[in-house]
């Protein structure tokens, strides 16, 4: 059924549709119309702040309620969980449906912020348990950045650049396939990389960050013998980003194969 | 990431880190917004077993599609309301809790008015929400504690109060305007 509303008729309900009070063709009407009208959509929002306001009773949900949920997170992992899996593995075995959830969310930007080690398990590789010694990963990386603000600052911004619009996750991974960085680019071309697990390098080495554009390799920083985190920028047309191992300080141009490589996805 | 760090975080990163499937940062959103959740559903349902099955499943809802929430459209915890709204109003117009509604209806709009006031939480923004909810016209005020609290459409409303539906409809909208005005001139309300 399709119920057809005039504009200042749909005005007129958003209070009720903010409160769950109008007819279900009503609300229909109402949501497609505020795909595509930002002033009704902002009075929604309003309303419903207020709403929630009014609704604030009690601070703590009662005791146990959460046990209960949790066990049922356990019993159930969520079906959708594999392309999510897929997404911290890469942008090859991340797949369609991966995709999907990564323009959806922005999901896929925060992994690249977060430093996060997924090994590449031969067989079934447990959706669970892989988020489990994530989790030990994370924990790990966090309190090793903790010791070190500045760092732990740039990984902050890493993080909140992750979360802005047009961000762009990138994951450097071996020609093996093992993870060795992650990285977000931003719409204005500013990009942070975080190591994943790269090994040190000997003295007189480094590592050299490219951006591989139209074939051409342009150099974006030379971290140097760790990858630990750094911030760059890339020009426009980047389709993806290179790590190779150089002597150090660096060269202009490089003569090796790369060591890490990742598509920039647009 | 630490469980300091998970505090810390605004509710959009934690969202984000929900979408990685990590269970303690769906905790921290549980933590601070389920009693909310919970209290609104117990008090459109009248039921606190069936408030609890709201609760679990917005939250799992929110597990399965974190992207479902935009933080461009209104805080985590005003989105979360208002699916919890949802869920508990679709669950008080169907046929199974008919009953329960009616019984319930008899006391409330005896009530009317009563429970807004009494609903608002208890930190100092509560005093503000107290006021705005009292320098509403009776009216207005009815019409969104039957809508929001009973779980009525605007219809039902105009019946219950024995009001044209046109009326209500905009007692409901200029209440909520009204009080966000109110709160807004005290310094409540999102951004």
């Amino acid at each position: 059924m399709n119920l057809h509303l005039q504009h200042d008729e749909i005005r007129q309900l958003l209070g009720a549709f903010a409160l769950d009070a109008v007819e279900p063709d009503e609300a229909a009407a109402i949501e497609a119309h505020l795909a595509t009208c930002p002033r009704c959509r902002d009075e929604v929002r309003e309303h419903r702040e207020v709403a929630a306001l009014l609704a604030y009773a009690g601070t703590t949900a009662p005791e146990g309620m959460w046990d209960r949920m949790a066990a049922k997170l356990d019993a159930a992992p969520p079906a959708s969980a594999a392309p999510a899996l897929g997404l911290m593995l890469g942008n090859e075995a991340g797949g369609r449906a991966g995709a999907r959830r990564r323009r959806g969310s922005r999901v896929a930007a925060a992994v690249a912020a977060a430093a996060v080690v997924v090994g590449l398990g031969a067989g079934g590789l447990q959706v669970q348990s892989a988020l489990r010694s994530q989790d030990d990963q994370i924990e790990k990386v966090a309190q090793a950045l903790s010791e070190e603000g500045a760092r732990a600052r740039l990984v902050r911004e890493a993080a909140a650049a992750a979360l802005a619009d047009g961000a762009r996750a990138v994951h450097l991974i071996t020609p093996e396939r093992a993870p060795l960085a992650d990285a977000v680019v931003l719409a204005d071309g500013t990009g942070y990389l975080i190591d994943k697990g790269a090994p040190s390098l000997p003295d007189g080495r480094t590592y050299q960050l490219w951006a591989v554009a139209g074939g051409q390799k342009l150099s974006l920083g030379v971290p140097g013998r760790d990858l630990d985190v750094l911030t760059f920028r890339v020009p426009d047309a980047t389709d993806a980003l290179a790590l190779t191992v150089e002597q150090a300080p660096g060269v202009v141009i490089s003569q090796n194969q790369a060591v890490g490589y990742g598509l920039v996805q647009r | 990431m630490s469980s300091t760090i998970l505090r810390e975080m605004g509710d959009a990163a934690l969202v984000v880190a929900i979408g990685r499937w990590r269970q303690d940062a769906l905790a921290e959103a549980f933590r601070r917004h389920a009693g909310a959740v919970h209290a609104l559903a117990r008090r459109v349902l009248c039921d606190d077993a069936a408030a609890e099955e709201v609760v679990q499943e917005i939250f799992l809802r929110l597990w399965n599609s974190p992207d479902r929430f935009d933080p461009d459209r209104g805080t985590l915890r005003s989105f979360l309301l208002a699916q919890s709204h949802g869920r508990a109003v679709d669950i008080l117009r169907s046929d199974v809790s008919r009953r329960r509604r009616e019984e319930k209806d008899a006391r409330g709009t005896a009530e009317a008015g009563y429970d807004i006031e009494h609903e608002v939480w208890d930190l100092a923004v509560a005093d503000h929400v107290k006021e705005a909810v009292a320098d509403l016209p009776v009216d207005e005020r009815r019409a969104i504690e039957l809508a929001y609290f009973g779980g009525h459409s605007y219809r039902e409303v105009a019946e219950l109060l024995g009001a044209p539906e046109g009326t209500v409809k905009s007692r409901i909208r200029s209440g909520l305007r009204r009080m966000r005005g109110s709160l807004s001139a005290a310094g409540i309300g999102a951004p």
